[in-house]
């Protein structure tokens, strides 16, 4: 499908604006124009015996004679798109109701710009790709209401400012995802370090309570005992003393 | 909020005073279309007066052959900044005569058909300067219809 050429007609009564077209048109790749009519009843009759897959018309299309002197002789353009629209329903028709020379003038004067087709919507002017509007067309959306503008022409200068907006934002991401990680690394040491002296301070409490705990309850039972035992030794060592001088006393 | 400016610039409403612009003011806002899109069809009540803001504006009418599958619609004219459409609406029976379809992204300025009908009778010199300015409007239309009907309409496309 890619491979096929979309072969365009244009329909436009004055030559520049026909040129000016073929330029715009042609700058898509696998687009080629292969006829021109100067007023409606050639655009219907090329566009019957060419059966084109896109046509371009100017709504300032003149019927037959494009009497400059009749303003209304100029404007069948939309009823020429119409007309070739319900003739060919699978061909998309691009109707333009802002050509003009003056923009032709613009872009000579101003090497840096380029004419390109677009699509005005209420939020935004979307440029338009003829191949990607043509395999959407379907019988009832085959006409486009489209504008064409000037625009600065895509150069060296402009891909290279274009790559310096990337590497820019980008930057800037890397920097801020960066500084983020060192202040978590930052904030894991000291997590670290929290740890291990909370760690090691709940070892060494838990162990001295447990000494504590353990330690001075043996001491004095051990004491007491002893007391007791001295006391009970030396009450034995009286009554002994006693028995003996009871003894001796017989 | 419709601005004074835009009304003035208007052939329609040239003419009118500082006072007469504000009453119509009061009675206008602004709308937008997308291309392709309808403002009104030809036989349809008419209610509202538009004046171009931006864009531009196709008028049909519908052609209505012996072979009803040859029917289709002509374009008669194409109105763009400050020009002035659906004058229908202070000419009885107030039907359209025409379809408008935007041909590009439109802003208009619509004004409320009853409330300027009422706006005329109660001020008659407002009345008077509307209606010599619109008679203009429907002139001009009606003679280059003509031209273009007898000029370039009798080969069919």
């Amino acid at each position: 499908m890619q491979s096929t050429k979309l072969r365009a007609i244009i329909a436009s009564e004055n030559p520049v604006e026909q040129n000016l077209l073929t330029e715009v048109i042609e700058r898509e790749q696998g687009v080629v124009v292969v006829g021109q009519a100067r007023n409606a009843l050639k655009a219907v009759a090329l566009a019957r015996h060419l059966r084109p897959e896109v046509v371009l018309v100017d709504s300032r299309l003149p019927n037959t004679l494009g009497l400059d002197t009749v303003r209304l002789s100029r404007i069948s353009g939309f009823d020429t798109a119409t007309a070739i629209s319900r003739e060919l329903p699978r061909s998309l028709v691009v109707l333009l109701p802002n050509m003009n020379v003056l923009l032709h003038r613009e872009l000579e004067f101003d090497k840096d710009a380029e004419a390109y087709l677009y699509i005005q919507t209420l939020a935004a002017n979307v440029p338009i790709r003829l191949r990607e509007l043509y395999n959407e067309t379907t019988p009832s959306s085959s006409m486009v209401f489209a504008n064409i503008e000037a625009r600065e022409r895509t150069s060296y200068r402009s891909k290279f400012i274009e790559i310096c907006d990337k590497a820019t934002l980008f930057s800037g991401i890397a920097s801020l995802g960066g500084l983020a990680l060192i202040v978590s690394i930052v904030l894991a040491g000291a997590g670290a370090v929290l740890t291990i002296g909370g760690v090691a301070g709940l070892l060494f409490s838990l162990t001295g309570r447990a000494l504590a705990t353990y330690w001075p309850k043996r001491r004095r039972i051990g004491y007491k005992s002893l007391v007791a035992e001295a006391i009970q030794l030396k009450e034995a060592k009286i009554d002994r003393k006693a028995d003996a001088q009871r003894i001796s006393s017989l | 909020m419709i601005a004074k400016q835009m009304l003035r610039e208007s052939h329609l409403f040239e003419q009118l005073n500082d006072t007469d612009l504000d009453s119509i003011t009061s009675i206008s806002r602004s709308r937008e279309y997308e291309a392709g899109a309808t403002i009104f069809t030809e036989k349809g009540l008419a209610e509202e007066l538009y004046i171009v803001e931006k864009g531009k504006v196709a008028l049909q009418m519908q052609l209505s052959l012996s072979q009803p599958q040859l029917n289709k619609k002509v374009t008669v004219d194409i109105v763009t900044q400050n020009e002035v459409f659906g004058w229908s609406v202070l000419v009885a029976p107030y039907k359209y005569t025409l379809s408008a379809v935007c041909l590009e992204h439109t802003r208009v300025t619509a004004t409320d058909g009853v409330k300027l009908r009422a706006l005329i009778q109660n001020n008659h010199r407002l009345g008077y300067e509307v209606l010599n300015q619109l008679i203009k409007v429907v002139a001009s239309r009606l003679d280059e219809t003509c031209h273009v009907l007898i000029s370039e309409r009798s080969t069919q496309v």
